[in-house]
């Protein structure tokens, strides 16, 4: 028995810790979206007026448009490009870890760091583009950075560039995990190729595709640093995301209580992606 | 209540020595040199300054506030907003009625930027001039062309570099150096007066007529004269392109007199600063200040502080190592070139006359003016925007109550 | 000839993941004029000059770095181990909503909490350290039990059973048996905590002692210093590369690790 209360003595301080510093601070911020806070936090209660700000406001309308083309984007890709890549991973080439390591480091780069380095290559006068045009191809042009419809697939660029290296890795431990016996039965059956991977290979990885999914899509809704260094969310404000108009109203902009309120409809749309998975999971009792 | 609260927390804060601190966000070159000799002259002084420099407006913004709520509050810091929003806020210091005397040799209209109910709580210290036209000489003599006095000649002009395959306007990715830009059309164009009613006390008859629609699209007109590059640089990177024999105009603060400084280039010779056209004499000026927040027990140091910024010789050098003119009237000139020097020749006739325009960052509230950089520089950024579209947001935008 | 293609699919796939990293290579050992002309050109005259000033401007914020990431790190790596056993092998009440707020956590993102962390720093009457800051990101990084409890949750409790008919106590079970079978696990925890809290800014900038800020700081510091208008882009992109050298080589030297406790059920639907 002193094991065990050893043991909870362990936990529950850290736990109540926990509940203060990530549930008690969500409800303060809640709080304060209810309040006229601007430079810093007020205690005068305004009602639900700045959520109605946040919502009449075309910038923050554009911010989740925004978010919509550049999660479709920052899903997709890198499902795909991870899936590839740990397929091509898998097949027991040589330089197997010289090739993980490529293909993996540039999730050990902060966001500033990926942000400027795309920032320099996107450059429409001195980047990439430059170069193709210095190889003979004059007329090309790459100015995503400068096109208000375009600046934010820029940020989907480099985003994925920074994340399929971790889908790879989620996806090639599934692979790896898939039962070889399974395999070598469906081989005598005649499949292969593509047959194996559609028939056989793909349905193992289900819950690695799951794995995946509830890393990337909270992961695409905070996604703020990039922003910030890749774009300062131009041209304009046509590459702006909701974390960083929150940011901006927070902090630049002396409106408190509106970004609390931003910052309350993130954490909404958060938790009702992750909501339902954690309910089914804690039914199970696994979680 | 919540003052009361406040004062206690800074108070807390206050019980050790009397050493003042600043938190500002003055990081790159001539900024930097200039923070070094403020804390030099607050040394030979007599008093105590430490300075904590943020990269970035918005970090240095975050931590201010974060600084404030943890109970550790610098004792002044640098501000961009008008004072009007930091007195809301948090309780700011009295810095005493010598202070208010020196106030008698500053412009009026800075002056009235300083006072929160009455009493002195902020210190300028420099004066930039906002509508100055940069223009490469070089590269205008060698096609036959002048700087131009208005805006109808900078088009002609304009239109002639292009052709002859170079940039004629460099320009950065900022908003406000769309808002510089802009400003620099209003006041040329259609003067002072109009920039007065219909920017700042946000006439309605004048935002909806059509003189604002064609104002729009004159300014929208100017990025045929950019390129796409301007995206990933700064104002700094723009000048970079005039010293490097790429492009001819740029608009935008005296802080670039410092960039051609170092690169060791003539005024009147290789380069020429005039007021933007259609702007003869007139100074559209902004001015770094300095914030003092309330702390009883550094308040004298804090007094003497602003006593010895407010200087003559003070402002005088401080003003030199940013690239600004002395905010002081009665400052000496001494070591400016012959661009600062013209700068401050305007801003003094232009006071005498009352003629001197502040900034739009100082006379409109904090949304309006963030609102209004929004438009323009969405309206800039975009090719679907209609001018007509843009003046109804810009309507909206100068109608914004903080 | 199938083996040739997939070689030189994979080699292309690198080529084009690394293009960026050693285009900031190549433009780190140029001239601070020569920058100026483009970004694809490679060194006329190749100069360690910009390396030598980055480590001249970053070595301090590096020690500094380190000196956060690696208690912060293992720390966190150890309580989360500790947390997910707990919670996995004891029955308490309510252990099923704790489970579901940890999960939820896991998400919520944590730059909102800068004010009122802020606040709570002053009601303690605390001031900015190193200290604070590793305590800020050890409490921040409880949801990381998480993936301890489900890697435990594979465990037959025989194992613990036998061990406390030997006289196991709560630690000796923790160091002894726990601790070992973990490891994967950890290593994984371990590389994901390293570049979180390496590359991470903001809480540094404003929890971080005054006169010693983390590298993150020194780097975005070091850009917006400028002496002449025009960017230092090889000091920059030099410094860049110093400050991610770390947790490069982390994944260098335990990539192989993190896959495999990727596998041993890291993240597991």
């Amino acid at each position: 028995m002193s094991e065990r209360r050893t043991a909870l003595a362990c936990l529950i301080p850290l736990l109540l810790v926990g509940a203060v510093f990530f549930y008690g601070f969500l409800l303060w911020t809640g709080w304060l979206s209810l309040t006229r806070s601007s430079l810093l936090p007020s205690n005068e209660f305004v009602g639900l007026k700045q959520y109605e700000r946040l919502l009449l406001d075309p910038r923050w309308q554009a911010a989740l448009w925004n978010l919509l083309r550049f999660g479709l984007g920052f899903v997709l890709l890198p499902l795909l490009i991870g899936l590839g890549l740990a397929l091509l991973l898998d097949q027991k080439l040589r330089g197997e870890g010289a090739l993980r390591w490529v293909w993996l480091h540039p999730m050990a780069l902060s966001m500033v760091v990926t942000g400027s380095a795309w920032r320099w290559l996107m450059d429409p006068e001195q980047g990439l583009a430059e170069g193709v045009r210095s190889l003979g191809w004059t007329s090309f042009r790459w100015d995503w950075l400068a096109q208000e419809d375009m600046a934010v697939y820029a940020l989907v660029v480099a985003a994925v560039w920074q994340i399929s290296g971790f889908v790879m890795a989620i996806f090639l431990a599934g692979l790896r995990g898939i039962d070889e016996s399974m395999l070598q039965a469906a081989r005598l059956d005649g499949a292969q190729g593509w047959k194996l991977l559609r028939r056989v290979i793909l349905p193992q990885l289900g819950p690695s595709l799951f794995s995946a999914l509830l890393v990337l899509l909270p992961a695409a809704i905070k996604t703020f640093d990039l922003v910030v260094v890749l774009t300062e969310g131009g041209p304009g404000q046509a590459s702006e995301l909701p974390a960083f108009y929150m940011f901006q109203m927070a902090f630049e902009r002396s409106r408190l209580g509106l970004g609390a309120a931003s910052a309350m409809v993130l954490v909404m749309m958060v938790l009702s992606i992750v909501l339902p998975y954690a309910v089914v999971r804690s039914r199970k009792g696994v979680a | 209540m919540k003052r009361l609260a406040l004062i206690a927390l800074l108070l807390a804060g206050s019980a050790q020595a009397a050493d003042l601190e600043l938190l500002h966000g003055w990081t790159s070159g001539s900024e930097a040199a200039m923070v070094t000799e403020l804390a030099a002259a607050a040394q030979r002084g007599g008093v105590d300054l430490k300075t904590t420099a943020v990269a970035g407006a918005s970090n240095a913004n975050t931590l201010l506030k974060a600084r404030f709520l943890s109970g550790h509050p610098p004792t002044l810091a640098q501000t961009d907003k008008p004072l009007r929003i930091w007195a809301e806020a948090v309780p700011l210091a009295d810095l005493g009625p010598v202070v208010n005397a020196q106030f008698a040799a500053l412009p009026h209209a800075v002056a009235t930027e300083l006072r929160s109910a009455g009493k002195p709580a902020a210190v300028p210290l420099n004066v930039h001039r906002l509508n100055t036209l940069w223009s490469n000489q070089r590269l205008l003599r060698a096609h036959g062309l002048p700087v131009p006095q208005g805006w109808d000649e900078f088009h002609r002009t304009a239109e002639a570099l292009r052709r002859a395959g170079l940039l004629p306007l460099a320009i950065g990715s900022s908003a406000g150096q769309k808002l510089s830009l802009f400003v620099a059309v209003v006041l040329g164009r259609a003067g002072r007066d109009f920039f007065e009613r219909a920017l700042v006390q946000a006439d309605p008859a004048l935002l909806a007529s059509e003189r604002m629609t064609a104002l729009l699209q004159e300014f929208r007109r100017l990025k045929s004269y950019t390129d796409t590059g301007q995206v990933s640089r700064d104002w700094a990177g723009a000048t970079a392109l005039l010293l490097q024999g790429k492009a001819v105009f740029q608009f935008t603060g005296d802080w670039a007199n410092g960039e051609f400084q170092k690169a060791g280039w003539q005024p009147g010779v290789d380069y020429d600063c005039t007021a933007a056209p259609g702007h003869a004499g007139l100074h559209y000026f902004e001015f770094d200040r300095l914030v003092f927040f309330a702390q009883p027990a550094r308040l004298g140091a804090q007094q003497r502080l602003a006593g010895l910024l407010l200087a003559p010789e003070t402002s005088t050098r401080l003003a030199r190592l940013k690239g600004g003119i002395p905010v002081r009237r009665d400052a000496g000139l001494s070591g400016f070139n012959a661009c600062a020097q013209r700068s401050a020749a305007d801003f003094r006739t232009g006071e005498a006359r009352g003629e001197l325009v502040l900034a739009l960052s100082a006379r409109l509230g904090e949304s309006a003016h963030d609102s209004l950089k929004d438009v323009l520089s969405a309206y800039w950024a975009s090719e679907r925007m209609t001018a007509a579209q843009a003046q109804t947001r810009l309507a909206q935008a100068l109608r914004q109550v903080d | 000839m199938k083996r040739l293609t997939l070689y030189l699919l994979a080699m292309l796939a690198a080529l084009v993941i690394a293009l960026p990293l050693l285009l900031m290579l190549m433009n780190s050992f140029k001239g601070m004029a020569e920058a100026q002309q483009g970004f694809l050109t490679l060194p006329r005259e190749p100069s360690f000059a910009a390396w030598r000033l980055a480590w001249e401007k970053l070595h301090g914020s590096f020690g500094i770095s380190l000196m956060l990431a690696v208690p912060a790190v293992l720390l966190s790596a150890l309580l989360a181990a500790v947390n997910g056993f707990v919670l996995c092998k004891y029955r308490f009440r309510g252990e099923r909503w704790v489970g579901l707020l940890l999960v939820l956590a896991f998400f919520l993102p944590i730059k909102v909490y800068l004010l009122p962390l802020a606040i709570t720093m002053a009601r303690l009457g605390l001031d900015r350290s190193l200290g604070l800051l590793i305590a800020i990101h050890v409490i921040y990084s409880l949801p990381l039990a998480l993936f301890f409890r489900n890697h435990f949750l594979a465990f037959p409790d025989e194992l613990l059973q036998a061990a406390r008919l030997d006289g196991a106590g709560f630690w000796r079970l923790l160091w002894r048996v726990v601790l070992p079978l973990s490891r994967p696990i950890f290593v994984v925890v371990l590389i994901l905590q390293f570049t979180t809290i390496w590359n991470e800014y903001l809480f540094g900038l404003v929890f971080g002692p005054e006169d010693a800020r983390p590298i993150t700081a020194a780097l975005a510091q070091l850009s917006a210093q400028t002496e002449t208008g025009a960017r230092a882009y090889p000091l920059e992109m030099a410094a860049a590369l110093l400050a991610a050298a770390p947790t490069l080589v982390v994944y260098l030297l335990a990539g192989r690790h993190f896959t495999r406790g990727l596998v041993a059920g890291a993240v597991k639907g």
